[in-house]
């Protein structure tokens, strides 16, 4: 099960986006927020036609280029566990000045041609059922 | 578009993923059973990509640049010339002494031209060098790689042409030696190692100038060069919008510019911001009409399958499913 954990993340290929946000929370607490549906063909069965939500937890930083020129739903093309050089940069220059380093980088890939990569403390993928 | 109320899932799923050359633990937590993996999953990085060196290869081969060698040599002989004669009045007199030093300068000159125009030889595979590594971490800035080294040529043309020209300084050295020492030498010899003189500044302030043409031009292949692997940078590199940044196989690109290709052929646009995808414009908004998704290689499921999308969402279809027009 573990062997496989995050090559699932391959699984989310065309997994619908709905949701993309940044919460703050009246203590200050960081999470980027992000939900989709699993492709009902995706190819990891647990994940097939199911709602997830995954958590960025503290951010570090956020570098997105969110296009909303499209009218079409919104998909993932690609996860992955890099980040680009100017990510490390930004990295560099906050954690210099004593800031913790952050344990995750991820990068995704929106299929219409939207990116976002962020460094941050944990990720937490939830899944639900899609109601109704 | 939000289909779900925030009610928490009851499902975790906890992931610790890694960040570049470091061990990590993973942790999966499934129903109060929790799962650890460690293991390095250092970043790839920045893809590389392998610099087209068979460019560099006609720079290094090019006539030109060995020209610019071959001048510097025969401008070092000139020089050489020069700072003979000027040496052969060393013991003469001081004026002979001055005169002789003018002359050893003119050498060191030449010689340094030489070995200028020999870096500016070498420049050219610097320059790949330079090319590959910028590549690796920025592959639009090849071509500015190259460019620069266009510009280090045309610095060492500069150079070229200040030493080029302490050639007639020398062989005037002599010229002004001899006539301040002819009395010492049989005028037939003075005439002579005069005339020698006037011929071999000339002959090094003409090849100079020659030097510095040639490389100037082997500065204008360069930057020529630098400008072509710029726009050719631009079409596996800069061309592929979205994708995270990914760069093509040549059969990677292929896929794509087929699928272009039938696209094209329907009046679609490609996506600004996504290669791959092409639509039109509705109301005021990009409609995706048809999309390619081009396999990775050893990704699992539809990630590494090569595959189309009608309309922006639905069945993954087979690439030589026909388009809405075909």
């Amino acid at each position: 099960m573990t062997a496989i954990l995050l090559q699932h993340l391959d699984y989310l290929h065309d997994a619908e986006v709905h949701l993309i946000e940044l919460s703050i929370s009246e203590s200050g607490s960081r999470l980027l927020r992000i939900n989709l549906r699993g492709d009902p063909e995706c190819g990891f069965e647990a994940w097939n036609n199911k709602n997830l939500w995954i958590d960025f937890v503290d951010p570090l930083i956020v570098h997105c280029d969110l296009f909303g020129h499209m009218s079409n739903p919104e998909t993932l093309g690609s996860w992955d566990f890099k980040g680009t050089a100017r990510l490390s940069a930004s990295i560099a220059m906050m954690t210099e000045s004593g800031l913790p380093a952050p344990k995750c980088i991820a990068s995704l890939s929106l299929n219409s041609g939207s990116q976002i990569e962020v460094a941050c403390q944990e990720i937490l993928i939830r899944e639900e059922q899609v109601k109704g | 578009m939000q289909r779900t109320a925030r009610a928490k899932p009851n499902w975790p799923l906890r992931l610790y993923s890694p960040i570049i050359n470091v061990e990590i633990t993973t942790k999966l937590r499934i129903d109060g059973h929790e799962y650890r993996e460690r293991g390095n999953y250092a970043s790839e990085g920045e893809p590389t990509i392998e610099a087209d060196t068979s460019h560099n290869q006609d720079l290094n081969d090019n006539p030109k640049t060995e020209s610019a060698g071959g001048y510097g040599s025969i401008l070092s002989y000139a020089g050489n010339a020069a700072a003979a004669v000027g040496d052969a009045y060393l013991n003469n007199s001081i004026a002979g002494k001055a005169l002789g030093a003018l002359g050893l300068l003119a050498l060191a000159g030449e010689t340094t031209l030489g070995t200028t125009f020999g870096d500016g030889q070498e420049n050219p595979s610097s320059a790949a060098s330079m090319a590959r590594e910028m590549g690796t971490f920025q592959r639009s800035q090849e071509g500015s790689g190259l460019n620069k080294a266009a510009e280090d040529l045309k610095a060492n043309t500069a150079t070229g042409v200040e030493v080029g020209l302490s050639a007639l300084p020398g062989a005037t050295a002599f010229e002004v030696g001899q006539a301040l020492h002819g009395q010492d030498i049989a005028g037939r010899e003075a005439t002579t190692w005069t005339f020698l003189g006037v011929i071999a500044g000339i002959f090094g302030f003409k090849k100079a100038g020659a030097a510095d043409e040639a490389v100037e031009e082997t500065a204008e292949a360069a930057g020529k060069f630098g400008a072509s692997r710029k726009a050719g940078a631009g079409q596996t590199a800069d061309a592929v919008r979205g994708l995270g940044g990914r760069i093509l196989s040549v059969a990677e690109k292929a896929e794509f510019e087929d699928f272009a290709a039938r696209a094209q052929k329907l009046g679609l646009t490609q996506n600004p911001s996504r290669t791959g995808s092409w639509g039109k414009i509705v109301d005021g908004k990009w409609k995706e009409i048809a999309r390619i998704d081009v396999a990775e290689a050893g990704k699992p499921g539809f990630r590494g399958k090569t595959h189309i999308h009608i309309l922006g969402i639905g069945d993954h279809l087979p690439p030589n499913t026909p388009l809405p027009g075909e």
